[in-house]
Parts: structure tokens; C-alpha cells; sequence
């Protein structure tokens, strides 16, 4: 299905080509109210999205919806605006709302043209993504950050002790996703110093990726600083580097942590491992949670023994 | 006064050799505060101090006694 240059409007084509990346944060969950042939166009509009779109929080992106033979370029917007009736996957235009067009285009903060129409959608939420529980056959963690793999896949990584490689994996909305490579520090021979990560690929994503942690880069850092875990079980968690070793001997492994940073107080739980853990106030990833000592420290692995170790890259 | 690389793989031998052989060293970390090289030492609970060396070289040697560290999953 070719879809239609709206070169008459400038504006629209703007907004049909260039996708908000907040727009990419769709989930298969949300888009269970829409018929399968938006959800498909806005499949597609996103694989060609490139270009910025107007900033706006109520404006989650984009599309070229096709009713009734006709293609008809949609803004997404937030159902739970208050005010009029945004019924959830109804196209409406600017002149149905009560507050009409000029209503809608302050409480949106951006212009409507004319031909554009109105989509309400939930808020997106993120399939895979990072801080998101996973669950694997036996053990449940935290999904980390994004990353691609050698083949140039899109990925998403874990602790390597969640999530064994060949093994399917959920996550919480209950999307599969497929171990493709993962290293156990409970799974090597005894005393081998290895990182404790795993590899994650799924269909999930393809063209959707997470705004709940962003990711800009990755730094280093020493005593003193402040950290920020995003876990699963935990939720938002802060605390402070105290140290960074080499080596975590963990006694219920036969194997031992690679290079970990260690906090001056414990700020996980179970079911946290994998979570990303970024410097606080920033959005550089320092690595992913491993474990704890109970709520004596918490573990963090460092991000580059851990994409080392995967042969991955991060995705920012 | 900054120790030497040499001093610092000292402390690192003494750390992995200690794990290999008493099992009582969890790990380790460099701490440098005005001008005094410290290595922290992760170490059990109920770790027997007397056991271990004040300093190497010019590496004062600290302790902190932790819980066992475990990994975070949930089953």
C-alpha cells in the first residue's frame, strides 16, 4: 500500500513523513483498539519517519489512516485529555470537539491543518523496554537497554542469570522474545571472572522503542557520585558509588561478577536484576543491576564488560 | 600520595588469591581521598581482621563486612 505525498500542505507533509520518537514508544497493547489496518499504516509510517515532529507531550506522533478508500493524515493524541470526549481509536476532526479548533490547538500546543484529523489514543506504553519486568522460564528480572547486535538486529539486554540463551522470554504484556546469546556467571567454571549479561531480540519492537529510560551515552564514574536504577520490582531507585571492583565473588556461583560498581547502601530487590542504572539527573548508562549484598550495597555491572561480552552495541 | 600502578596490582593479586584460596574476599576498590591511596576490601560478615595485612606498599588496607552478594533475579 503506496501512501500519498500531501505535498499540498506543507505542514502535513511534514507530519506524515517526520514521527515524534516519542511516537515510537507504541505498544501492541495500546494499539489493541485499532483496526489492524491503522495499526499496519502506522507500522509503516514509522519505517519511514526520520524527521522531527512538533514537540508536543499530547501529541504522541503521526500516521496516514485509510477509511473508506480515502487516506486521511492523523495526528495520535492523548484519549485522557480532560475536557471533551476523545473517544479511543475514533477519527475525529478539530470542529468535532466542543472547544473546536482553536481549543484543541492550544490545549495540544500545536497547529491543525485543516485536513488532519484526530486520533485518540491511551498513552503509549512500551513493549520491551527498558526497566520493564522480564519474565524468563524460571526466573523474572528487569529489562535494560537497548541495544543492536552484530547482525544489526534491534535488541534489548538482561542479566545473563535471568535469562539462559535459546530460552523464550516474556515480557510483562506478555510479547516473546527470544534469548539469543547470554553469559551466566553461575553457569562458568569455577573462579572465571565473567560479566553476567543477556541478549534479547523480539518482533515486538521493530518499530517501536521506549521513552520511559532514555539513553544518551554511557560514562564512568567514581566514589561519591549518585546513581539512578530503574527497576522493575524497586521502581526508581538513587544511591551513591562507594567503590568499583574488578571482581564480585558471589559464594552461590561457581563464577565471579566482571568490573561492578558497588553503592553505599542497597537500592534493589529481587527481581531487579538487569535494571539499567544511569548517572543521577542524567541519561548516560553507567551499566545494569546484577545484585546485592542484602541492603548492605547493590551490584552494577559495567556497561562496556557487558556490551564486550555480548559483542553488542548500545542503541542511544 | 598516589600509588604506583605496580602497588595497585599488589592489592588486586592479594584480593583475587585471597578469594581462590579463604574464599573471604568479595572484591575490591580503590579509594583515593586527599592524598591517601585506600584499598576497600569487601569482606564477610564474620571475616577474621587479624588475617588480613595493614597495608601493601603504600596502600592502606580497609574492610567493609557485607552480607554475601547474590544475584537479584526473582524465581
Amino acid at each position: 500500500m503506496a501512501f500519498r505525498d500531501f505535498a499540498d500542505d506543507p505542514y502535513v507533509t511534514e507530519t506524515v513523513i517526520g514521527l515524534s520518537r516519542r511516537l515510537l514508544a507504541m505498544s501492541r497493547r495500546s494499539a489493541e483498539t485499532w483496526t489492524r489496518r491503522q495499526y499496519d499504516l502506522f507500522d509503516r509510517a514509522i519505517e519511514g519517519g526520520d524527521r522531527e515532529f512538533p514537540d508536543s507531550p499530547k501529541v504522541f506522533g503521526a500516521a496516514v489512516v485509510r477509511t473508506d478508500e480515502k487516506e486521511l493524515p492523523v495526528l495520535l493524541v492523548n484519549s485522557g485529555l480532560p475536557g471533551d470526549e476523545l473517544p479511543v481509536g475514533k477519527l475525529l476532526s478539530a470542529e468535532d470537539l466542543t472547544r473546536g479548533r482553536a481549543g484543541i490547538e492550544a490545549e495540544l500546543g500545536v497547529p491543525i491543518p485543516g485536513a488532519v484529523q484526530l486520533l485518540p489514543v491511551p498513552e503509549p506504553q512500551p513493549c520491551f523496554a527498558p526497566s520493564e519486568q522480564v519474565r524468563a522460564p524460571v526466573k523474572r528480572g528487569t529489562l535494560g537497554a537497548r541495544v543492536e547486535t552484530a547482525d544489526g538486529d534491534d535488541a534489548i539486554l538482561t542479566a545473563g542469570h535471568v535469562a539462559a540463551t535459546g530460552t523464550t522470554v516474556d515480557d510483562e504484556d506478555g510479547d516473546p522474545g527470544d534469548v539469543v546469546f547470554s553469559v551466566d556467571p553461575g553457569q562458568v567454571p569455577a573462579h572465571t571472572v565473567t560479566a553476567d549479561v543477556a541478549v534479547i531480540t523480539a518482533d515486538c519492537w521493530a518499530s517501536h522503542s521506549s521513552s520511559v529510560v532514555n539513553v544518551a551515552g554511557t560514562v564512568e564514574l567514581k566514589g561519591g557520585q549518585d546513581v539512578t536504577m530503574h527497576g522493575d520490582v524497586s521502581g526508581t531507585q538513587t544511591g551513591t558509588v562507594m567503590g568499583r571492583s574488578p571482581f564480585i565473588y558471589v559464594p552461590t556461583m561457581s563464577g565471579q561478577w566482571l568490573d561492578c560498581y558497588f553503592t553505599t547502601a542497597g537500592i534493589s530487590a529481587d527481581g531487579d536484576s538487569g535494571a539499567p542504572v544511569l548517572a543521577d539527573g542524567t541519561d548516560d548508562l553507567i551499566g545494569h543491576l546484577v545484585g546485592a549484598s542484602g541492603a548492605a550495597t547493590s551490584y552494577v555491572e559495567a556497561i562496556d564488560a557487558q556490551l564486550r561480552a555480548a559483542g553488542v552495541t548500545l542503541k542511544v | 600520595m598516589s600509588a604506583s600502578e605496580a602497588s595497585w596490582k599488589k592489592v588486586d593479586d592479594f584480593a583475587r588469591e585471597r578469594n581462590r584460596t579463604a574464599g573471604d574476599v568479595y572484591g575490591w576498590s580503590r579509594l583515593e581521598r586527599e592524598g591517601h591511596a585506600t584499598a576497600l576490601l569487601l569482606v564477610p560478615e564474620d571475616a577474621m581482621t587479624d588475617d588480613f595485612p595493614d597495608r601493601i606498599d603504600d596502600i592502606e588496607l580497609a574492610l567493609k563486612p557485607i552480607p554475601p552478594p547474590r544475584g537479584q533475579s526473582h524465581e
